[in-house]
Parts: structure tokens; C-alpha cells; sequence
């Protein structure tokens, strides 16, 4: 039987080694390119790998860097599954220094409803922070675990009237989710997250070739924010924050720099920032990543 | 060594890596271009990509303003050249034209898109 089993996975691993199948991954619905953001989750559910995410914050109370690297991939078509860590690193000013891990996190998303003339995308999902599993010394630490159902839309503004063409490379994307506590003193809270974004190569390569030279040709301008609204009674109000900057669309990876600002004062005393490197191991391990494990490579 | 100096050490492997990797073929640009007005017909549409083409599965299609496909469908992958694709087109009226592509990288990746130009009486 342990013969019978091992042969199989050989098999399987020779096929998938040189199946000439078509690869499809990346966030694209029709013409458009949705790049993964740093801040709001994209609504495809593909194999992507971010590593690193740098996120700093050196005028906040804990002077604050977290370093996070997550990794989706697809396991039945339009079906992924991510997990994601966190290195924290608090220095906070007169006193001692803390480090250590986040709790383990999870998130299942499926693509549910696509309309690629439109640009349109409708995903679900849930996040799941699994309790007890990050580092005890860090005041973050948790033993319970939190789930949050999310739900993901993107979509492209490719429908505007040609006295409007210049706005077409812009696009949308948003998360919606609800924390659940498995802890009934803890306060259920709203996590809503966008992205405003203005494609310059969908500008170049779908609406005008305007003459855009490299390296600006691959760049997204966009503002992101993100946002906590706890749902009891006596919580803190919404916080959060708005982000401006640019995602870099290399042929390998994409490189995003961002600017944090603070909506109000409960949500941090100054300016921070964070810079995402995202690798596109669907271009660099086509044999291995961008087709599902599972049920077919065609979406 | 710092943690900081690991990552980029990482970084730096993969980027090693992704020398001999292909990636997606995005187009790169177009004659006409996207979006232009040209005086008079081109005879062929041509589009660059990022990447090198696999000819049998790649094409280039023409559109006419209501949606019938008017080119000669004798799509080429130039021998020399294999980041450019080309169809022919009879000689065109003045008007707005879609161009359709569907373009697989060598490596399998496959990607589509579209973009329009227009033609006016020389």
C-alpha cells in the first residue's frame, strides 16, 4: 500500500513537472491587473508570496517595527488558503525592549462572482488569528483565537466614456470583515480596508500609449486606509489610518512604499510607514505555483 | 547577522532565481499605438510584448465597430523577434478598431487584453 502511495505522488509530481498546462495566476479580471496591496487584501484567491512586509512606526509610544510574511496558495480553483506571521519589535521610549511573534494567522477566500468585461470581482472569506500561538511576551498576546468573515470587491473603472478615458486606469478594491472573539469579554469590531488606485501601465498598455518611460510605466499610485470600528457600547471610537503611496510592478516582484497617517490621536501620535516586497512566485516557479493543487489550471 | 540583513539576503536569492524565470508577457506597445488616431489604413498591427511568445498559442485579433473581426487572420510571431506578434488588415475606413490579444509566454503563462485605435482619411 506504502508502495502503491509513494508511486502516485511520483506520478503526480511528474505530471505537474511537465504538464505543458496554461498558467493563469496574478489578479487579473479582464483587462485589469489587481495588484496585491500592502494594506487591503486582494480579492483573487492565487499563490502569492509577500516577503517582506516592513511596517514602522518610529513616533508611535511603542516605537514599533513588525516584519510579516505571508504565503496564499490556490488549492482548488478560485479556493486559496494563506497563512501569515508577524516579528514584532517594540522599542518603546524609557522602557525595555520586547520582541517576539504574532499569533499564527489563517484565511481561507474563494473567488465567488467575476465579471471580467466589467473588471468586476466578488470574493469571500475568513480570517482566522489562532490564540495562544504568538509570543507570551508581547502585550498583543492573546490566548484566545479571533475569526473574521470577510467579504472582497474589485472592480476597474474601464467603463467610462471616452471623455473620461484618463480615468480608466482607475480601480477599486475593499475588505469588509467582522472580528468574532472566542472570548465573550472582548469587543466584536468592524475592520473595513480599501485601496483607490491608478494603474499607469493599464493607462499605457488598454486606454493611451501616452509615452511613459520606464521605470515610471510600472508604477500604481494609490491611497489605501484601514479602519477598526469596535461594535460595543463603550469602545474607543474608529481608528486607523490613510495611506498614500506606490506599488513598483517589477517582472518578478512588486515593491509598494506607503505613508501611515493616523485619523486621530487613539490611532497613533505621528506618521509612520511600510515598505511590502511581493514576490510573483507564479513567474518565478511556473512548474510549481499558479494553478491550483487541485481540480484543473483553468479559471 | 541582523534579521534585517537576512531578508534582504533572501531577497537577494530569489532575484537570483528570477534570472532564469519567465514571466507573464504584458504589452509593452503597439503600432498603431494604444489609443492613437492614425491618417490612413496600416496594413498590419503589430504589438511588442515583455516576453517571448509560444506562436501556437498566441493571437491577435481585429475588431470593426460593430464587433466583426476584420483582419486577414494570418497571425505571425516574428521568427527574429518572438516578443512580436502581427496580423494583417485590409485597407480600413475611417473609424475606431479593437484590437484583441491573447498572448502565452513561453513559459505557459498566459495573459489577454485589449485596446482600440482609430483610423481618419489621409
Amino acid at each position: 500500500m506504502k508502495k502503491i502511495i509513494q508511486s502516485a505522488a511520483l506520478a503526480c509530481a511528474i505530471a505537474i513537472a511537465f504538464t505543458p498546462t496554461l498558467v493563469r495566476a496574478h489578479g487579473l479580471e479582464g483587462d485589469r491587473f489587481f495588484p496585491p496591496t500592502p494594506l487591503t487584501d486582494d480579492p483573487f484567491a492565487v499563490d502569492e508570496l509577500s516577503l517582506p512586509e516592513i511596517q514602522y512606526n518610529p513616533a508611535s509610544a511603542s516605537n514599533e517595527t513588525d516584519i510579516t510574511g505571508s504565503f496564499s496558495k490556490e488549492i482548488f480553483p478560485k479556493f486559496a488558503l494563506t497563512i501569515q506571521d508577524t516579528y514584532i519589535n517594540l522599542n518603546p521610549k524609557g522602557g525595555p525592549a520586547q520582541d517576539g511573534f504574532s499569533p499564527l494567522g489563517f484565511n481561507a477566500k474563494y473567488q465567488l462572482w467575476e465579471v471580467p468585461e466589467h473588471e468586476f470581482i466578488l470574493s469571500i472569506g475568513s480570517d482566522v488569528t489562532l490564540g495562544g500561538t504568538g509570543s507570551k511576551s508581547l502585550y498583543s498576546y492573546n490566548y484566545y483565537t479571533t475569526y473574521t468573515p470577510n467579504l472582497y470587491l474589485g472592480k476597474g473603472f474601464n467603463e467610462l466614456p471616452d471623455s473620461l478615458k484618463f480615468f480608466r486606469p482607475l480601480a477599486i478594491t475593499s475588505v469588509t470583515g467582522y472580528d468574532l472573539y472566542a472570548n465573550a469579554a472582548a469587543s466584536n469590531a468592524l475592520e473595513w480596508s480599501g485601496s483607490v488606485q491608478y494603474s499607469i501601465p493599464y493607462l499605457q498598455e488598454h486606454v493611451e500609449d501616452v509615452g511613459i518611460p520606464r521605470p515610471f510605466r510600472d508604477m500604481i499610485p494609490l491611497v489605501e486606509f484601514q479602519m477598526t470600528t469596535p461594535t460595543n457600547k463603550d469602545a474607543v471610537p474608529t481608528t486607523g489610518t490613510i495611506d498614500p503611496g506606490v506599488l513598483w510592478e517589477g517582472k518578478y516582484c512588486q515593491i509598494s512604499g506607503e505613508v501611515s497617517i493616523p485619523i486621530n490621536s487613539q490611532s497613533g501620535p505621528a506618521v509612520g510607514g511600510l515598505i511590502q516586497v511581493q514576490i510573483f512566485i507564479d513567474d518565478l516557479f511556473p512548474k510549481i505555483f499558479g494553478h491550483p493543487i487541485f481540480l484543473g489550471d483553468d479559471k | 547577522m541582523k534579521l534585517i540583513q537576512k531578508l534582504f539576503l533572501t531577497l537577494g536569492l530569489l532575484t537570483a532565481c528570477a534570472t532564469v524565470a519567465e514571466a507573464h508577457a504584458f504589452l509593452d506597445h503597439a503600432d498603431p499605438k494604444v489609443g492613437s488616431t492614425v491618417k490612413g489604413s496600416p496594413s498590419v498591427v503589430k504589438a511588442w510584448f515583455t516576453e517571448e511568445l509560444e506562436p501556437a498559442f498566441s493571437k491577435i485579433q481585429v475588431f470593426d465597430a460593430t464587433g466583426k473581426e476584420i483582419d486577414k487572420q494570418d497571425v505571425q510571431v516574428d521568427a527574429t523577434n518572438k516578443s512580436l506578434m502581427s496580423v494583417s488588415v485590409p485597407t480600413l475606413a475611417a473609424g475606431t478598431y479593437k484590437v484583441k490579444w491573447s498572448a502565452v509566454a513561453v513559459d505557459t503563462h498566459h495573459t489577454t487584453g485589449t485596446f482600440t485605435f482609430t483610423v481618419t482619411s489621409p
